[in-house]
Parts: C-alpha cells; structure tokens; sequence
C-alpha cells in the first residue's frame, strides 16, 4: 500500500559525523575526481583499493547500512539487470556453457563481475555526497566552485539557485503525488492492475493535477521572492560562510594518494 | 455498518530515521448512522485516523472492523472497502482532472464499473445534493470559483453514494456562508440516505454544531469520547489539548456567573444560545 513510504535514494539524512561537517566543496570536488579515477582501476588490486575507500566513507558517515541499501534497491535491480545482460552478450574467452544459440563465455562472467561492482561503487559514492550533505550545503557549494566561471558567462548562481528549487520541492511534490494518488485511490482509481497502456492511462488523474499544483506552486514561490527582494545573486551575503578546515585538507590528501596508488597499480 | 477500532498504532516510514508515530493505541467505535466528529490540533492524527477508515493505509500495529471487513497490519487488499467509504480529502478540488465537471464526478461511479447511463444519473444527482447549478456539467472544473470546486470535487465523492462518508476538514478555506451551506447540506443528505458521517475537524463550533459523537485525539492518542453536551463539563482539559470551547460555551459560563437560574447547559450553537437570551428576556418583562 504505501510503495512511496520508503526513503529516497540518496535523500539527506542529518547526522553530525565528519563527513557530515566536511566543506560541501571539497566533498563535491572529492567525489567527482573519485568517480573519474575509479575509471583507472583495472586489477583486482586497485578494485580492493577502491572498495576499502568506499566502505571507510561508509563506515565514517555513521549512516545505518540498512538504511543506504533500502534507498539503494533499485539501483541495485539495475546492476543486476546489466551483470545479467553482460553475462550473455559478452564473447571470447572458454565457452562455458553452451545451449544451441545461446552460450556463457569466459569473459562474460569476468565483465559482468567488474562491470556491476564498478557501477556498484559509482552509485555508493555518489549516494554518500547526497546522504551527508544537506540540499542547501550542496549547491551553496556548487556555486562557489562554479563562480569563477561566472566571467565566462557561466550564470553560476542561476543555476544553483534553480538547482536548490529543484531540490527543495522534490519531497513537497512526492508528498503530493503521494496525496493525489491517495485521493484517486479512494475515487475507484486502480494504478496497480491492467497492461503497459492501461497502467500508464491509469496515471492521468494523478498527473494532470500535479501539474496544475506545480504551476500553481511556481507562481507563488516567484511572488515571495520578489515580495523579499529578490534580485539575483549580485551582491547578496550569506548566512553561512563556507570554510575549509583540516579535515578537508586530509580528504584532498587522500584523493591524491588513491590517484597515485591507482595510476601505480595500473597495469 | 459500524467501524470498531482496536488498539490502533500508526507509525510512518517505521524503522528509518525518518520515523514518526501518529497514533498510539486507539480504541473507538463509531455507530451506524452517526454523524461523528473527529477533533484535535494540528498533527495529532486525525488525517492518519480517517485514512485507515478509508483503507488507505494499514494499521502498524492493532485493526479495525468495518461492517464485516476486517483491516489488520498482514490484510493485503482493502480495495473491498471501495465505493463503501468516500472520503473528501483535505483542498478536495485539488484533485479535480477531467476536461467537464460532469466527467470529473463520474470517474469514480465509472470506476466502481457502473454503466454510463447509470453514472450519469449520479452525476445529475450529485451535483443537485452539493447545489452546484447544472449548467455547470459542461464547464471545465478549472474555470470554476474556488467554492464551486470544492462543491464539485465532494460531489465527486458523493456520486459513489458510499455509506460511510469521511470529511477531512472539508470548509477549510471557505467562507462562513460557504462552510454552514456545505455542512447544512451533508446533514441534510446524511439523515436522507441514512449514510454514516465522520467530519474531521479543529472547529469546535463545526462539531457542536453538527456532530452527535464526539472523538477527541491528542498527539496520536484519543482522549475523549462523548457527546456534544460534555463539552461543558471539560473546561481546562480542551485547553490542554490545543482547543478551544465553542463560543457559545463560553458565553453561556459568563452570564451564568450572574444569572440567577443559571442558563441550562446544553446551548452549544450561538442559535440556540440567542433563543434562550430572548426567552428569558421575554420572561423578564412579563411578570
Ligand atoms: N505521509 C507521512 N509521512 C510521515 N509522517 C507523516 C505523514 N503524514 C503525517 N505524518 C505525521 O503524523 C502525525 C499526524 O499527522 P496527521 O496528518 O494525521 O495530523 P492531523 O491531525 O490530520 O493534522 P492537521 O490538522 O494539520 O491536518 C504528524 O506528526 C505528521 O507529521
Ligand atoms: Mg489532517
């Protein structure tokens, strides 16, 4: 009854652990340059070396595993999906196992193995920026990281800005969808049963209105603003002043050991 | 069909951080054909309350009986209670869709698997119970005045003709003439079709006026169930619990400091209290 109750993939949980209190900047760029270098391993050296990254982030954010893996489950479907397809498209190497047209090479079971965990550890890593820094933390950080862009006419705030909305209303508009469904629900509507087409049509009551609602949201968040003076990002102090601290100085460190230890392990 | 609730606990998103208990432990029963009123501040239930009458959620913990279904925290379908318990959401008009108003209040008859025909007399019935003009039918719900969409969205609801109809807060936003019409309306329909009412409510004035049960929840537990009538005897309680008397209550305390035979205390609605006023002064000049 309530599929919508579970916790969203990567959703901020509030906490007070170091990663917690990083800078959002160094945690953005940290992460970043991590999903690059992961790219570099291709042993099974430098994959243990990336997977005792992964799991210190994990064990250092304090976060409950079950709580990550709930969120984690569908990508976890989706991993599965392409080691399965890996498994059977994948040529060369011994034919394992073979059944008229279809047959298991070798390096089918080798790349479905590195593929998922590759992907497998892209998707923790990203989860981790997201589960320990705050929507507002994130995008406070990306643009300080954007601005010196902003001389090439990159609109920097803009795009934070539309960033940390998009961010702020995504559980408001969950909530509501969750609401309208309900609502529906209660109106006869049947969103579980029937083919493809049915299903999809079976979704019109609940869209229609949450469009509606999203304008209508739209207009009056523009409104407020411009009620408390909004004008753009020229000129404007913050609330919260982003500092580096020692902690960030040894995340950077760490980053540029694991590119050496990797470009090292290389073969 | 009466609704027995035992031992009902409600926790949402259980078992993460996000962890919040709406109810605790609620026991209630809600006779056939009453209108009940369900009150309480804001976040101490109520909605989580009606959804599990509406079979919208399931119970974390205890179960609830309505008629002869049963709801417990292991039931898988409870789409059996549907077209027997309408519920008009909080902003119902929120979930106004369909290009007419007629077509938005025959999707859910059409959905209970009524003929067209059927439906349409539904339609026409509904919109006469909500006193929505019928020239209205063929208009676009979305051109309507804010009023005139709450009417057509509970019509919506009304034209499955369920025996149990759920009001969460359903005058919010509306002005006063507005909320008597609406609320004079259900009453009216409720003793015609003999339907169960429960009215989820933060207005005290609402459920004495028209309520002859009431439920009083807070943070998630019920802490009083009774008549309108016992409204007087609970003084601070009500405070207590976030809410306020009705005013005529309150009025009715006041004078009775001074009056001597006090005025009975059973006036809950200002109508009844002004009745009583004028008696008594007609009975002053007489003598
Ligand atoms: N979908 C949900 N997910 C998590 N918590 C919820 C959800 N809906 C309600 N709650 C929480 O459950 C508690 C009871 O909420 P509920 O909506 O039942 O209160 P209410 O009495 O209807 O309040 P109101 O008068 O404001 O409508 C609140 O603490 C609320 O934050
Ligand atoms: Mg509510």
């Amino acid at each position: 009854m309530s599929r919508l109750a579970n916790p969203i993939l990567g959703q901020y949980v509030p906490g007070t652990s170091v990663l917690h209190r990083l800078d959002p900047r160094s945690k953005l760029v940290f992460v970043f340059l991590f999903m690059m270098a992961v790219f570099l391993a291709n042993n099974v050296l430098s994959y243990m070396l990336l997977v005792l990254v992964t799991a210190t982030a994990v064990f250092l954010s304090e976060i409950p595993l079950p709580l990550i893996f709930r969120g984690l489950k569908p990508v976890l479907y989706l991993i599965g999906l392409t080691a399965f397809l890996h498994l059977w498209m994948t040529r060369g190497g011994d034919v394992l196992w073979q059944w008229g047209p279809v047959s298991i090479h070798e390096n089918g079971i080798v790349q479905a193995g590195w593929t998922s965990l590759r992907f497998f550890i892209l998707v923790l890593m990203g989860t981790m920026l997201t589960l320990t820094t705050s929507p507002i933390e994130l995008t406070d950080g990306l643009e300080r990281l954007l601005s010196p862009l902003t001389r090439l006419g990159v609109p920097a705030h803009e795009l934070a800005l539309m960033m940390s909305i998009a961010l702020r209303f995504i559980p408001t508009l969950w909530e509501e969808t969750e609401k309208i469904m309900k609502a529906q629900r209660a109106r006869g509507a049947d969103f579980e049963s029937g083919g493809l087409y049915r299903r999809a049509k079976s979704y019109i009551p609940v869209l229609i209105p949450l469009f509606i609602s999203a304008f209508r949201r739209a207009e009056e968040l523009a409104l407020a603003m411009e009620a408390r003076g909004y004008r753009g990002g020229e000129g404007r102090t913050r609330i919260r002043e982003l500092r580096y601290r020692m902690a960030d100085g040894i995340l950077l460190a760490v980053l540029l050991l694991l590119v050496g230890c990797l470009l090292w392990l290389r073969n | 069909m009466d609704i027995v609730i035992q031992k009902l606990t409600h926790v949402y998103m259980e078992g993460t951080p996000f962890e919040q208990r709406a109810l605790t432990g609620v026991d209630l029963r809600i006779p056939s054909g009453s209108f009940a009123a369900i009150i309480g501040a804001t976040g101490s239930g109520k909605s989580t309350l009606i959804q599990h009458i509406a079979g919208l959620l399931k119970p974390s913990r205890g179960w609830l009986r309505i008629g002869n279904i049963e709801i417990g925290p292991d039931t898988r379908d409870s789409s059996r209670l549907r077209g027997k318990v309408g519920v008009v959401f909080q902003y119902p008009e929120h979930q106004l869709f369909e290009e007419t108003v007629a077509k938005d209040i025959a999707f859910g008859p059409l959905n209970l698997g009524l003929s067209a025909l059927e439906a349409n007399r539904r339609v026409e019935r509904a919109m006469e119970w909500v006193g929505l003009p019928r020239e209205l039918a063929s208009r676009s719900p979305f051109h309507l005045s804010g009023g005139q969409m709450r009417r057509a969205a509970v019509a919506g609801v009304l034209a499955m003709e369920p025996d149990i109809l759920v009001l969460d807060e359903p005058t919010a936003g509306l002005d006063p003439v507005g909320r008597r019409q609406l609320l004079d309306r259900i009453a009216w329909l409720r003793r015609k079709r003999a339907m169960t009412v429960i009215l989820v409510s933060h207005s005290m004035e609402e459920a004495a006026r028209y309520a002859d049960r009431l439920y009083i929840l807070h943070r998630g537990r019920k802490v009083m169930e009774g008549l309108p009538a016992d409204l007087f005897t609970m003084g601070d309680r009500l405070a207590k619990w976030g809410l306020e008397e009705p005013e005529a209550v309150r009025l009715v305390r006041c004078l009775n400091e001074r009056l001597n035979p006090p005025l009975p205390e059973s006036l809950l609605t200002v109508e009844d209290l002004e009745e009583a006023i004028v008696a008594r002064w007609e009975e002053g000049k007489s003598p």
